[in-house]
């Protein structure tokens, strides 16, 4: 099997605290060594018996993550993989949105994976067979009323992995656009995700409602070696909701 | 917050042209659609109202809203 071939050793995930991160994580480690940065690292602690490294990382400190990236490379070895999952919802009309939410909303889902996507450019930091994976939305394909800077970020980051792969080539880049699954940071929102939200969300997915498994087993498939040669995409899990 | 402030308040957040009155028909508020009822949750969250959107479009008129707003509210 040529170096490009094989699948990864060490893999990067930022965010991994909750949700697609959390399972990521948890998933990933079974075959890779996983260094999981989370602002919550006491979520982390609860899956260190895995074998996985928690780094404690505020991504919106934008300043402060170069030096974690080296120290993560530096005691477990340059990136195979580098997933960015953190990310904040905002459900709010433009109208009343203050500025100060659309700075964070932008800093911690684009400015930073921008931050960590030069990071990973570089050769002292991940292999040149390694995979940047940023987790995007549907959102970022079709904006819908309310979430508007959310979806401007993530239309951010599917922009973003498509330079990177022109430009860090062999090096891939891609983005996972999942609808709305079931997580904390949806949950976080009762006063619209709710049963009667969730219904019509899969009266509307043709191939049913997709989960956090859906995504995992995506991310799973684009690092292996079976995807080596899809870069620069932006795919959707949604079951088709967004058709 | 009286109810007339809690009103002035939620014809601020619709970008109501005019002010809002007791008993007012919701549905008779051209604002009053899914992006108003989303800028009144964020009113009522704001005023520590719990309630979600499916109650909201419920309601019929300015007095269900002063009622939704609960303790937040005063007569």
């Amino acid at each position: 099997m040529s170096e490009i071939e094989r699948a990864p050793r060490h893999v990067l995930i930022v965010g991994a605290s909750s949700g697609i991160g959390l399972a990521l994580a948890q998933k990933l480690s079974q075959a890779a060594h996983v260094s999981a940065m989370a602002r919550r690292t006491d979520r982390l602690a609860e899956i260190a018996h895995m074998g996985i490294t928690p780094v404690a990382c505020d991504v919106s400190q934008l300043d402060s993550i170069p030096a974690l990236v080296d120290e993560v490379v530096a005691v477990h070895g340059k990136l195979d993989a580098l997933i960015y999952c953190a990310g904040k919802q905002l459900i709010k009309p433009m109208r009343i949105t203050k500025i100060d939410e659309i700075e964070e909303i932008v800093r911690v889902n684009l400015t930073a994976a921008v931050v960590f996507a030069k990071l990973f450019a570089s050769a002292k930091i991940a292999n040149s067979n390694a995979a940047f994976c940023a987790i995007s939305s549907i959102a970022g394909h079709r904006p819908e009323p309310a979430i508007i800077p959310y979806s401007v970020s993530k239309a951010g980051l599917d922009a973003l992995v498509k330079g990177l792969a022109r430009e860090c080539g062999p090096k891939r880049a891609f983005a996972i656009a999942p609808g709305w699954l079931d997580t904390e940071m949806t949950q976080s929102y009762p006063q619209i995700y709710n049963a009667g939200f969730q219904e019509e969300l899969a009266r509307k997915s043709p191939a049913g409602l997709a989960n956090i498994d859906s995504v995992v087993d995506m991310v799973e498939y684009l690092l292996s070696p079976k995807a080596s040669h899809i870069t620069g995409m932006s795919i959707a899990v949604d079951g088709g909701a967004s058709l | 917050m009286n109810s007339a402030e809690f009103l002035a308040k939620v014809a601020d957040v619709l970008e109501y042209e005019g002010s809002l009155s007791r008993g007012q028909s919701l549905e008779d508020i051209e604002v009053w659609d899914s992006l108003g009822i989303l800028s009144v949750v964020d009113l009522l969250e704001e005023i520590g109202a719990d309630v979600d959107i499916e109650q909201l479009s419920n309601l019929v008129t300015t007095d269900d809203l002063i009622a939704i707003a609960g303790s937040a509210v005063s007569e």
